[in-house]
């Protein structure tokens, strides 16, 4: 009889063929062609396919990643432009206020101060935006969550335990700029995960429909572990 | 006069060393914002370990840079100030 891992690794070539496959399907070219092209797969992307150098900590070896989402870099422009107002600050009041009862020195480190704070604040918000992540797989989806410099949250669901999946895209910025949030509920012990701010919610919901459909054939042929 | 000039002079009372104790609140401020860029420094570590394959060192070279700066910084006040 052969052994558990070799059946594994069988069951493992099948599932990425099966994905190479949906890729190269005829119904589902019109999504590649919407959104290959659209979503660089460089390091700064909000929407990748296969990403070849991207892995999640908690990724099985041969788990192969099929997803790499995070919020539409548009989202980030509010605090920019905040960040563009704060390095403003220190010359438009040196201009409208002499500060002449103020020694140099203090004057000096007050606005070293602020643009420490500046920066600070900047970099903050990127990390936030950059490790906000999401990662969908073969056999799961990974949500890992940077809330804040303080707090790190990564959450994981099966593909099977995903009951329902939708999709919304409201408003004008986000109807132009083509993202919006996706919604998965499952039944699991997270009951919701909101991928908020994606690009292509309805090509992000219409792979992992797809996605649940190979679980279920998976699991009607007994091949699922 | 503007009225935070009024009120610095205002503070100008014998035995009291206003910019002391604002030297003294810099300093502090300063302090911890060196332990917020320590913090820095070890966050983007661990979420590199969480997450692999992403531009890692240049971000990691940018918490660095930061923690080199901010520590300058607080060495500055101390001879400035």
């Amino acid at each position: 009889m052969m052994p558990d891992l070799f059946i594994a690794a069988n069951h493992r070539k099948k599932k990425k063929k099966e994905m190479k496959e949906f890729f190269i399907k005829p119904e589902n070219k019109e999504i590649i062609k919407d959104i290959k092209g659209k979503g660089p797969q460089n390091a700064l992307a909000a929407f990748a396919i296969h990403p070849r150098s991207v892995r999640a900590e908690i990724q099985d070896k041969d788990e192969e990643t099929i997803l790499f989402l995070r919020r539409h870099i548009i989202t980030n422009v509010g605090w920019m432009l905040l960040i563009l107002g704060l390095i403003l600050v220190p010359p438009l009041a040196f201009s409208f206020f002499s500060f002449s009862v103020v020694p140099l020195n203090f004057r000096i480190m007050g606005v070293i101060g602020w643009y420490l704070l500046t920066f600070a604040f900047a970099f903050e918000r990127f990390l936030t935006w950059f490790f906000n992540i999401y990662i969908v797989t073969d056999e799961r989806i990974i949500d890992i969550n940077f809330i804040n410099i303080l707090l790190k949250d990564v959450s994981e669901m099966k593909i099977d335990r995903i009951q329902d999946i939708s999709s919304k895209t409201e408003g004008f910025v986000r109807s132009f700029f083509r993202y919006g949030d996706v919604f998965i509920q499952t039944a699991a012990h997270v009951p919701e995960v909101c991928f908020e701010a994606v690009p292509y919610p309805s090509s992000v919901t219409t792979v992992l429909n797809d996605l649940i459909l190979q679980e279920e054939q998976e699991r009607l042929e007994g091949r699922i572990k | 006069m503007t009225p935070f000039e009024q009120f610095v002079q205002n503070l100008a009372v014998p035995g009291f060393n206003f910019w002391f104790l604002i030297k003294i609140l810099f300093i502090i401020a300063l302090a911890l914002y060196l332990a917020f860029a320590v913090i820095i420094v070890r966050q983007v570590k661990i979420m590199f370990e969480t997450l692999k394959g992403m531009l890692d060192w240049p971000i990691k070279l940018v918490a660095w840079v930061h923690l080199a700066i901010a520590a300058f910084i607080f060495i500055l006040a101390f001879i400035i100030l």
